[in-house]
């Protein structure tokens, strides 16, 4: 046989047999195992988190391949520090194997362990598409850095083993090397993608289309990619690979590496990201109409409708008869660049929005059902708030940048309509009362900073109703005669013949 | 078949200021060649290079007529060569038949069945088969150097570097381990660096001495024994005199260097031989 076929041969079933050794460490079928087993458990929940949005889980799921990555770096750091630990160096150095080969094989072994780690990442993904309500889509840059993430890390493990040699040493170099990787994601901005994963982008606080992430993912894939062939060659170029053959690579290589790391930082900033946020986004929702109601949403979270959809049939079947307003409504989903700037709705949508004389909501990009009290949560008790609010009638619409008292009655029976619509929003409803105190509750509209407020006492009526059997409170409701805006909250407690009387006063939101 | 010939020739080495190897030239042909000498006579250093695990300063190494350490032909010469350092360093938590085939792979035997083959007859020959599955943490030392010398093995070898391979071997297993080299022997040069000259004695066809770097005495063991002819001798006491002398424990003492006259003469041993050889020039014999 051909030495150099023979060598490569050599090289493959060693680097299988590394990759076993790896996959067979502790230190990484522990994480491993960790992983699958969290996200087993997660998913094997009765009742799963709802309404992911893949893109954004693209990215969140490479941070927990980290675990993974230190798991397989301590492993390789193990594995290629091996014959120096064990005083077999020498012994291998004179076989006909040359050691840069052998140390080839071991960076080669790590990508098994890589393409493991993927698998998993791309079933969590997969795993969410079974479940009610998900949107956005794969970014495959995005998955792919799960493995580079995890090579990466190998890699520089096995390169720090063979480099240095020692354990220790090499356990040093590697604990000073994370603590940098650290140091840059807490930096944060643009210096964040030196780091192994970059967060999602904190400009853009809620889920965007994919491709308004503004995420460099496939020069950050380039830039992990290019990382660890670096440190690969380095190893190499220390075990013997010859100089004149090497270190022209490993120079293309760094300057490769060089321009990536430069674009991959090289994120747009809030102003180009808002721009293109209203000029992009508009081309890209989709409008359905639905009876006589119409429901637009970006291309990648019409999904999200559906869950719109039940939440305004949920609020028009328990808003009384007299009191129901019959126009028709436009849902237009929104997004924002940031919590202290405008909100952000595509300029031609918005445009056509004004022009035309309907009722309109808007509707967050985000959506939960888990209540524990999470951000999304006030997204979704905000969106009811303003859909029973439109189907209510003589109830106010709030001025830009205000926030409208809802008292006595109208304030409970937009309140009780909005909760009691869906279980997402009661769900909503529960989880901000659980992280909130005083008893009060503040929505903001998806559009501006303008919104509802409720006093204490008209929650308090809302959860009694909600203590009551749905079809008893329901049927309460329906019969109460709630026409006079003016009707205090302790009376419509009285009239509704609750148990427990609302003892405390209107308070402050209420005159 | 043709037999093979290793021939060094003015070899030096140094670590800095120190020569370990002053101008050797030695030639080795099949069989099993002794090499003898005192710490830092330069034994190691010579295997190191045979091995060719470093590289002399000057002089050359042939094997068969090519030189050693040409990068054309280093990557051949490897695989005809088997080594067995001094510390040779097995990985505790592998196998044997597992470390023994991680070997063989990077004696670059690609294909698997020839792999396997190949750990099995190596074990075999070391008599090993029987622990193929054990793991070497749990081996004994000489097991463990009967496993470095199945791993010097394979690939069947035709030069076989052996250095200090029977240290802290008790009795038994040092006829086993000098079985095994007998065995595997046949048709190589073996080149057996040691301390132990009744292993010498035991096993090689040819004795070199080296000291301080240099060659001090090269021939068969029966020549180096014949060094010590008329040159031991029996006293009642020590002789002070003597270059080595000890009480033999049946009153009679050995002394070895240049008797007085009328002494009683004794049968040399290869261990009276290596320490005239090895006694320090101008030291009047």
């Amino acid at each position: 046989m051909n030495g150099a076929v023979s060598a490569t041969r050599v090289v493959l079933v060693l680097a299988w047999r590394y990759a076993r050794e790896y996959l067979r460490h502790p230190a990484t079928w522990s994480t491993v195992l960790l992983l699958a087993a969290s996200w087993g458990w997660e998913f094997a929940q009765q009742t799963p988190v709802q309404y992911r949005v893949l893109s954004d889980e693209s990215v969140n799921v490479q941070v927990s391949a980290l675990l993974v990555g230190a798991g397989l770096c301590v492993a390789a750091l193990q594995v290629a520090a091996r014959p120096s630990r064990t005083g077999s160096s020498e012994f291998e150095r004179v076989q006909p194997l040359p050691r840069w080969r052998d140390t080839l094989a071991l960076m080669l072994g790590i990508l098994p362990v890589a393409g493991v780690v993927l698998v998993l990442a791309a079933a969590r993904l997969a795993s969410f598409r079974v479940v009610v309500g998900w949107a956005g889509q794969v970014v495959p840059s995005e998955l792919i850095t799960v493995a580079a993430v995890t090579l990466v890390a190998g890699v520089a493990g096995a390169a720090a083993g063979r480099i240095l040699g020692s354990i220790v040493w090499g356990g040093v170099a590697l604990g000073l090397l994370g603590v940098a990787v650290v140091v840059v994601l807490s930096v944060g901005g643009s210096a964040a993608w030196f780091g192994l994963v970059a967060p999602l982008d904190p400009l853009v606080p809620g889920p965007v289309p994919t491709d308004l992430m503004g995420r460099p993912g496939v020069w950050h894939v380039l830039w992990l990619a290019l990382v660890a062939s670096a440190l690969t060659l380095t190893a190499l170029l220390r075990d013997g690979l010859r100089w004149t053959r090497g270190v022209p690579i490993l120079l293309l290589v760094v300057i490769l590496a060089f321009g990536a790391g430069r674009n991959q930082s090289g994120v747009p900033s809030g102003d180009i990201q808002a721009k293109r946020a209203a000029t992009w986004g508009a081309q890209s929702e989709e409008c359905a109409v639905d009876a006589h109601d119409r429901y637009c949403a970006f291309g990648e979270f019409t999904g999200r409708a559906q869950a719109w959809r039940h939440v305004v049939a949920g609020v028009r079947t328990r808003v009384p008869e007299p009191v129901l307003e019959s126009d028709s409504l436009v849902v237009r989903q929104v997004l924002s660049t940031g919590p202290d700037t405008e909100w952000m709705i595509p300029e031609a949508s918005w445009a056509l929005d004004q022009a035309s004389d309907v009722n309109i909501v808007y509707a967050p990009m985000d959506w939960s059902t888990t209540g524990t009290g999470r951000s999304e949560e006030a997204s979704v008790l905000a969106f009811a708030v303003d859909v029973a609010a439109r189907s209510i009638a003589g109830v106010p619409e709030p001025e830009r940048d205000h926030i409208v008292n809802l008292c006595g009655a109208q304030g409970v029976l937009v309140l009780w309509a909005a909760v009691a619509s869906d279980s997402s929003v009661e769900a909503a409803f529960q989880g901000f009362q659980s992280s909130s105190s005083g008893g009060a509750v503040w929505t903001k509209t998806a559009r501006s900073a303008s919104g509802y407020a409720f006093s204490a006492s008209e929650v308090d009526v809302v959860n009694h109703l909600l203590d009551e059997p749905r079809a008893v409170a329901e049927r309460t409701v329906q019969g109460a005669d709630w026409h006079d805006p003016g009707l205090a909250t302790i009376e419509v407690a009285q009239g509704l013949g609750l148990s427990a009387p609302v003892a405390r006063p209107e308070g402050w939101l209420c005159p | 078949m043709a037999s093979h010939v290793l021939e060094i020739d003015s070899l030096v080495v140094d670590y800095g200021r120190l020569v370990a190897l002053n101008g050797v030239s030695l030639r080795f042909t099949e069989g099993v060649t002794g090499l003898l000498g005192p710490n830092g006579a330069g034994k190691s250093s010579l295997m190191r290079v045979l091995a060719t695990a470093s590289t002399p300063r000057s002089g050359r190494v042939l094997y068969d007529g090519v030189p050693l350490g040409s990068t054309g032909t280093l990557r051949q010469l490897r695989s005809t060569i088997g080594y067995l350092p001094q510390n040779p360093g097995l990985y505790p938590s592998f196998r044997v038949g597992q470390f023994v085939e991680h070997i063989a792979l990077l004696k670059e035997l690609a294909d698997r069945r020839t792999r396997r083959d190949e750990v099995e007859r190596v074990l075999a020959e070391v008599e090993l088969s029987d622990h193929t599955s054990e793991r070497i943490s749990t081996l004994s030392g000489g097991m463990r150097q009967r496993l470095a010398l199945a791993c010097a093995l394979v690939g069947d070898p035709r030069l076989l570097v052996l250095d200090e391979p029977t240290v802290g071997m008790d009795p038994e297993q040092r006829i086993r381990f000098r079985e095994t080299v007998g065995r595997s022997g046949r048709n190589k040069i073996v080149i057996l660096s040691t301390h132990q000259t009744d292993d010498v004695a035991a096993l090689c066809s040819t004795v070199v001495v080296l000291q301080k770097g240099s060659v001090r005495f090269t021939g068969t063991p029966l020549e180096l024994t014949g060094l010590a002819n008329g040159h031991v001798w029996a006293s009642a006491r020590p002789d002070v005199a003597a270059l080595a002398s000890w009480d033999t424990g049946t009153g009679v003492a050995r002394n070895v260097g240049t008797p007085p006259k009328g002494a009683e003469a004794l049968d040399p041993s290869l261990d009276d031989g290596y320490l005239l050889a090895t006694a320090a020039v101008g030291e009047s014999l």
